[in-house]
């Protein structure tokens, strides 16, 4: 016998209506706006195992890892945005919507300090749940005159997905954080990156990073795994296969519009390498 | 009861709910749209251990128990009327 809502009934019954909760995570995903601004600190969809790591649950969680020295909201502010400090110097913001995976458990050798991220990437990894992202390729036009490149970069937004799949698995860490003034209570997320593969080199060729994404069988061991701090680094530090990525330029107004990924073709824009390295016949890189 | 309609509408004590009719596991579960800016709610009959049957928020959710079974009751009542027309 078990209890649901204060209801005394039957194990059968209570597995029946933990599934339809896990359903209707489902469902309040696949209705999600479609795009999360990383610095809107919005909440996203992830998984996180449950605490005997044998199943997961679907939760929300607000995008940009707080860690728990951030005392409450205003602090928080101040973390993520900067601010000025009583001597009139300059605090920059650290923005924590990612975290490089080369550096997860990194642990400073002169002062012995640890990276923000090392609890967590040692005690609660979880999977952020994406259907496609959003970066932004620069390219730098060249002065008519001299012919030389201008400082300042075009930027075109892209649209990147996986080939044959709705939804993948990003790898995450999460933090569970108190504003110690309100009592608020939410739990924080940071996705994890690592180096670009070579159609991310192309796209995001400012920072030439991309998210870890992960298979399902490294997402499963990502989260429920007694893993050796040399094996989360290397799941960290997964580069997805180019070939099974896709990326197209789209609208630079994405952001307002209602369909967001739909392609755009920009007349002026140099195409991607479309070849994958050792691999025969190149691969066609989908336009939708 | 088989509910087959898809969207309607019922008054609720003033505030017009909008109601989506899905299916999960096997169950017709209801998503309750509020129009003043309360919280969706997600409502389904469960089975008691004792064989009654009682509307349950899901995920859990007691504070809204109350209002469950209230609109419950309302949408039973919608699917009587839909019968009879």
């Amino acid at each position: 016998m078990c209890n649901y809502n204060r209801q005394k009934v039957l194990k059968t019954e209570y597995v029946t209506l933990k599934d339809i909760e896990k359903d209707i995570k489902k469902y309040k995903l696949d209705q999600a706006k479609p795009i999360n601004n990383g610095f809107d600190y919005a909440p996203i969809f992830v998984i996180k195992p449950n605490y005997s790591k044998n199943d997961y649950d679907i939760v929300e969680m607000e995008w940009g890892y707080l860690p728990n020295y951030v005392s409450d909201r205003d602090r928080a502010k101040e973390f993520r945005n900067g601010y000025k400090k009583p001597d009139g110097s300059y605090q920059q913001g650290i923005t924590t919507l990612n975290a490089r995976g080369e550096e997860l458990l990194s642990i400073d050798p002169k002062t012995g300090r640890e990276k923000m991220f090392r609890d967590a990437a040692l005690n609660r990894r979880c999977l952020v749940l994406s259907t496609g992202f959003f970066d932004w390729r620069h390219v730098y036009r060249r002065n008519k005159k001299t012919g030389e490149p201008l400082k300042t970069a075009d930027k075109y937004p892209y649209f990147v997905s996986l080939k044959d799949q709705e939804y993948f698995f990003m790898a995450g860490v999460w933090n569970p954080w108190t504003d110690r003034k309100s009592g608020e209570h939410i739990e924080t997320v940071t996705i994890v990156t690592t180096e670009a593969n070579k159609l991310m080199s192309q796209v995001h060729n400012a920072k030439n990073r991309m998210p870890t994404i992960l298979d399902s069988n490294l997402a499963w061991e990502w989260i429920t795994g007694d893993l050796s701090e040399q094996r989360i680094t290397e799941i960290a530090t997964t580069q997805y296969d180019t070939e099974k990525m896709q990326a197209c330029t789209i609208m630079q107004d994405f952001r307002t519009s209602e369909e967001p990924t739909i392609p755009f073709i920009y007349p002026e824009m140099p195409p991607l390498d479309q070849t994958i390295a050792n691999e025969t016949p190149p691969a066609q890189l989908s336009l939708f | 009861m088989a509910f087959t309609a898809d969207d309607f509408e019922i008054d609720h004590f003033g505030v017009i709910l909008h109601i989506k009719v899905l299916e999960m596991q096997e169950r017709t579960v209801f998503r309750i749209i509020f129009s003043d800016f309360q919280d969706d709610l997600f409502i389904t009959r469960a089975t008691l251990s004792d064989g009654k049957r009682y509307w349950m928020t899901v995920p859990e959710d007691p504070k809204r128990q109350t209002q469950a079974i209230e609109i419950g009751r309302e949408i039973v009542a919608y699917f009587k009327v839909q019968k009879n027309v």
